[in-house]
């Protein structure tokens, strides 16, 4: 269920990128429509890059690549053709379709970073974070082809909090051989070990540094946005500002850590909180 | 041709009539009437038990006495009016009845009121009434409330149109009788009811001179309109009050004329109820139209039911002396029963008050609520402040408090003013106005046609409209309809989402689709459907007992009736789930409907085949359709939600209509003087200075 929820709560997106275009002369029927159909669609366009994540993880090991390979075709094939279904059924913009081939071209792309690369922890980390966030785009791209700038900032705002925090975050894994894993009481074999991936590869420093220019893009638009055509300004004022206050935490946390050469625990849980209301104020900024 | 020689044998009747003095006519022996000089003789229908009699040479006068002869027999309330007229004995059991609404102030007392003013100023000359009911009727009366103002908890709604002017008449009235009486409940004397009464009813004739009737077309309220203005002629000691009254008649006679057909009020409603509008079957149809009798004695258009004796507007019309409505009219009513095309506007868009010098402060007050604006966003403020001023109660205003406190809630969390959010929410609070509509009627001796031509609400909730019909028979009648659950009601059929709506002779398109409302006002409205029952669907009224014929041919539903033919098309699969109901499972859909006749088509087959394999593609936008249709009668027609309709290319013009553009009348919307002419006769009414005139 861990595995598969970014790729859900990109389906949540979907909903909130429709509401946030159905001020713009959009009619109930089709907004039913949008938000019936939208999210399914997108759950396969997901879970095509669910497989395509899979595929870089597994990139060594070819018995079962190919059967990836054609479930993925499966997958993404399969939403493509419902896509397709209902934006001829329904008479919809066909810029859902360029989206959607963007979205198997991006998710190409990733698997072709990684293969030249070898960055697989970014690529992943990019690829859930997109399955994410780019549902927001994918929700009011099905309304109308005329988006708003403040749909592309709460894009933007959702990459860069989901990626800063993708950036600290501390992760269990299970692992046998690493020295610092403890032995577990139950099983003699397995060993849980708590690392930041990124953090082993690059540096604390770097990964900090990174994490909080994310944060602090994340803070300037959250402040641009209210300032642009919003449908519900004050409502979306709320939520925001409390977002704001928590990024601000955690960028301080951030620049601690950068000057302490300190990873703290917490940047990543606060980072998810602001996330949770920014959630809220997309909600509310045109409800 | 065939007009002119209808006109030219009326005409030569006339003349034949104005070379004799005069000739008594009896009626059933039990009264003489004399026919008045240059009155038209027109055949007219009377109904007796299963079919129609014919009665030949009729007119106002006579048919006046048609229905006085019937209704004095009744025992209805109303109708006692007729018996105090003929100076015979009344049912005083059911007057005395009656007066209970007046002394619990009840809502409707005012119906009430001015039938029994109506009974005294005729008792003042006939003295029919027992000094016992009298005593009662005068305590009851003195105790009234003829006004919010006065002091006593009430459940009165005093402020919709045709309230108002009953209200205002009854005052007036009472206070003409008796001027130097204290009112018990008012604390004021006669003549200071009086004083407080004329220049409201001076200011309500002067709106309805100058905009007409917000309630437009209504053929439940019209009634009551009536009721009141013949009052007003008839016993109204100010000249220009009367004449003006009488004006109005004149105005509601000739709408009458316009858009009766085959004795049903074939047209557009403002407010409108199911009662009249939906039949279930042939043993029980569609209710008549209560303004039905008062037409037939106006206009002889229509039938007599002689079981329909209780109208109140047909009791009033019956026992009036003063008015009778102009000759031209029902002239125009004989003239245009086959053939007729006409663009009309009444009521005034809320945006265009200013225009107008009407504003939205409290002087206006009563204008907005005549209108059913009281929650618009350019009123709100107004009414929350008379209701605080006045202690009125909310429910009667606009509905359940809560309503406000809601708006009061989600306007604060918002951080906009009231005003701003009831702006937000018009689709409600701007909805359930009467705004002005463009209406369309299109008439051929098989069909009508009428509907309100792109009616700035479109997409918005309406409480009571009737937005279009097309009819070939008193009960062959069909329209569209998208339910809602916040209704007065909610009825079934009336009310509800209105469409975009637009109409070119026997043609019309009709797209039902609208925007988001903020989406806790969704929330409410989709919390009230599932209390109230889910209506997520769009339908059509289509009784098949009343045709003579009705096939499906894919989404086409054709229907004949005599030799007038209708097709409907819905975009969606529509499926019937009553005998008189057609269903399509969803709020946003397209509907066409062609009208056609023997006359044009030959046979119901001929028709069938031509409309059900003519080229037409509609396609789904964001909001309503893209619409083109290859009608095989008027060729091609495009049109969509905002776009303007075209007929092989040609722009249509929907609107905004002058006040009247017609045969018969062409006025400037907003113009207090009106012409009506038809041949040499002209019939003037001026508002301004109060002059009625009528050349011949």
């Amino acid at each position: 269920m861990k595995k598969i929820k970014p790729y859900l709560k990109g389906t949540l997106m979907v909903i909130i990128g429709t509401i946030n275009t159905i001020r713009l002369e959009i009619g109930i029927g089709r907004i039913w429509i949008n938000i019936i159909f939208g999210p399914l669609t997108y759950i396969f366009l997901c879970f095509s890059g669910l497989i395509v994540k899979n595929l870089i993880l597994i990139q060594n090991n070819s018995s079962n690549k190919n059967k990836l390979l054609i479930l993925l075709g499966i997958i993404w094939g399969f939403g493509f053709g419902f896509m397709l279904f209902y934006v001829l059924i329904y008479n919809l913009n066909i810029f859902i379709i360029v989206i959607t081939i963007i979205i198997g071209l991006i998710w190409f792309g990733l698997w072709l970073f990684t293969y030249y690369y070898n960055q697989r922890e970014i690529t992943v980390k990019l690829m859930e974070n997109l399955c994410f966030t780019f549902g927001i785009l994918y929700g009011a791209i099905l309304d109308t082809s005329f988006i708003p700038i403040f749909v592309y900032f709460f894009f933007i705002i959702a990459f860069s909090s989901q990626l800063s925090r993708d950036l600290t975050r501390i992760r269990k894994i299970e692992s046998d051989n690493h020295p610092k894993a403890k032995k577990s009481n139950n099983q003699s074999n397995t060993r849980k070990y708590k690392t930041n991936d990124l953090e082993q590869k690059f540096g604390n420093h770097k990964i900090l540094k990174l994490s909080l220019i994310f944060q602090l893009i994340s803070i300037i638009l959250l402040i641009f946005s209210f300032f642009t055509d919003l449908y519900s300004p004050i409502l979306y004022l709320y939520p925001s500002v409390i977002a704001i206050i928590f990024l601000l935490s955690s960028s301080i946390l951030s620049i601690k850590g950068v000057i302490q050469d300190k990873n703290n625990k917490i940047i990543s849980k606060i980072i998810k909180i602001a996330l949770a209301f920014e959630l809220i104020a997309f909600i509310l900024a045109n409800f | 041709m065939q007009r002119s020689s209808k006109s030219f044998f009326i005409i030569l009747l006339i003349l034949i009539q104005s070379l004799l003095i005069s000739i008594p006519v009896n009626y059933q022996n039990d009264e003489v009437i004399e026919n008045k000089d240059l009155k038209p003789l027109r055949i007219s229908y009377f109904r007796g038990p299963g079919n129609y009699t014919k009665i030949e040479n009729t007119n106002f006068t006579y048919r006046q006495a048609i229905y006085r002869n019937d209704s004095k027999i009744s025992h209805g309330f109303y109708s006692q009016a007729s018996r105090i007229y003929l100076n015979m004995s009344a049912n005083e059991t059911n007057i005395e009845a009656g007066l209970d609404r007046i002394i619990n102030f009840k809502d409707c007392q005012d119906f009430r009121m001015n039938m029994i003013c109506r009974m005294l100023y005729f008792d003042r000359d006939n003295t029919v009434l027992s000094s016992e009911i009298k005593n009662k009727i005068e305590d009851a009366m003195f105790k009234a409330k003829y006004w919010y103002t006065e002091p006593s908890e009430d459940d009165c709604i005093f402020w919709t149109e045709n309230h108002q002017i009953l209200y205002h008449t009854s005052e007036l009235l009472m206070g003409q009788l008796y001027p130097d009486i204290n009112f018990t409940n008012s604390g004021m004397n006669g003549t200071e009811h009086i004083n407080h009464a004329l220049p409201m009813i001076d200011r309500w004739l002067d709106w309805r001179g100058e905009f007409g009737f917000s309630e437009w077309h209504s053929n439940t309220y019209l009634s009551e309109d009536i009721a009141a203005l013949v009052n007003l002629v008839d016993f109204c000691e100010d000249e220009n009050i009367k004449t003006r009254a009488a004006m109005v008649l004149d105005l509601i006679a000739f709408g009458f004329a316009n858009q009766y057909f085959k004795s049903r009020y074939a047209t557009t409603h403002g407010r409108a109820y199911d009662s009249s509008k939906v039949g279930t079957s042939l043993s029980d149809p569609a209710g008549r139209d209560s303004t039905s009798e008062a037409a037939w004695i106006m206009l002889g258009v229509g039938y007599h039911d002689p079981n329909n004796r209780n109208s109140m507007s047909a009791v009033s019309l019956a026992t009036s002396t003063t008015y009778s409505p102009p000759p031209i009219l029902e002239l125009i009513a004989e003239n245009s029963s086959d053939y007729y095309e006409g663009w009309e506007r009444s009521g005034m868009k809320i945006s265009d008050a200013p225009k107008y010098d009407i504003g939205y402060d409290e002087k206006f007050w009563m204008f907005w609520l005549g209108m059913s604006a009281p929650i618009s966003a350019q009123t709100i403020e107004t009414t929350l402040s008379i209701q605080n001023t006045y202690d009125l109660k909310g429910e009667i205003i606009y509905g359940p408090e809560i309503i406000i406190d809601l708006f009061k809630f989600f306007s604060t969390l918002r951080g906009l003013t009231l005003s701003q959010y009831c702006d937000l929410a018009k689709a409600i609070t701007q909805g359930v106005s009467l705004e002005a509509p463009n209406i369309y009627t299109y008439r051929t001796p098989y069909y009508q046609l009428s509907g309100v031509q792109d009616y700035n609400q479109k997409g918005m909730m309406s409480m009571q409209k009737h937005i279009w019909q097309a009819t070939l028979d008193e009960q062959a009648f069909v329209y569209t309809n998208c339910p809602e659950a916040i209704g007065q009601g909610p009825q079934d059929f009336m009310g509800g989402w209105t469409p975009r709506s637009t109409f070119y002779k026997n043609i019309g398109i009709i797209q039902y689709d609208r925007n988001a409302m903020p989406l806790e006002v969704e929330l409410v409205d989709a919390i009230l459907n599932m209390f109230i029952g889910i209506r997520f669907y769009t339908h059509a009224y289509f009784p098949k007992w009343a045709f003579d014929e009705v096939r499906q041919d894919g989404k086409w539903i054709f229907g004949s009736k005599g030799d007038g033919y209708i097709g409907l098309y819905s975009y969606k699969t529509p499926y019937w789930i009553k005998d008189y109901e057609l269903r399509v499972n969803s709020r946003k859909n397209a509907w066409i409907v062609e009208l056609g006749s023997a006359e044009e088509w030959g046979s119901f087959e001929h028709f069938i085949s031509n409309i059900s394999q003519a080229e037409l593609n509609i396609n789904p936008l964001s909001l309503g359709y893209d619409i083109h249709y290859e009608s095989p009668s008027q060729g091609k027609i495009e049109v969509n939600w905002d776009s303007p309709l075209l007929i092989n290319d040609k722009t249509i013009n929907i609107g905004s209509y002058l006040r009247y553009n017609n045969s018969y009348c062409y006025s400037e919307y907003a113009n207090q003087n009106i012409t009506i002419q038809f041949d040499s006769q002209i019939l003037n009414l001026d508002f301004i200075n109060g002059n009625r005139s009528y050349i011949v």
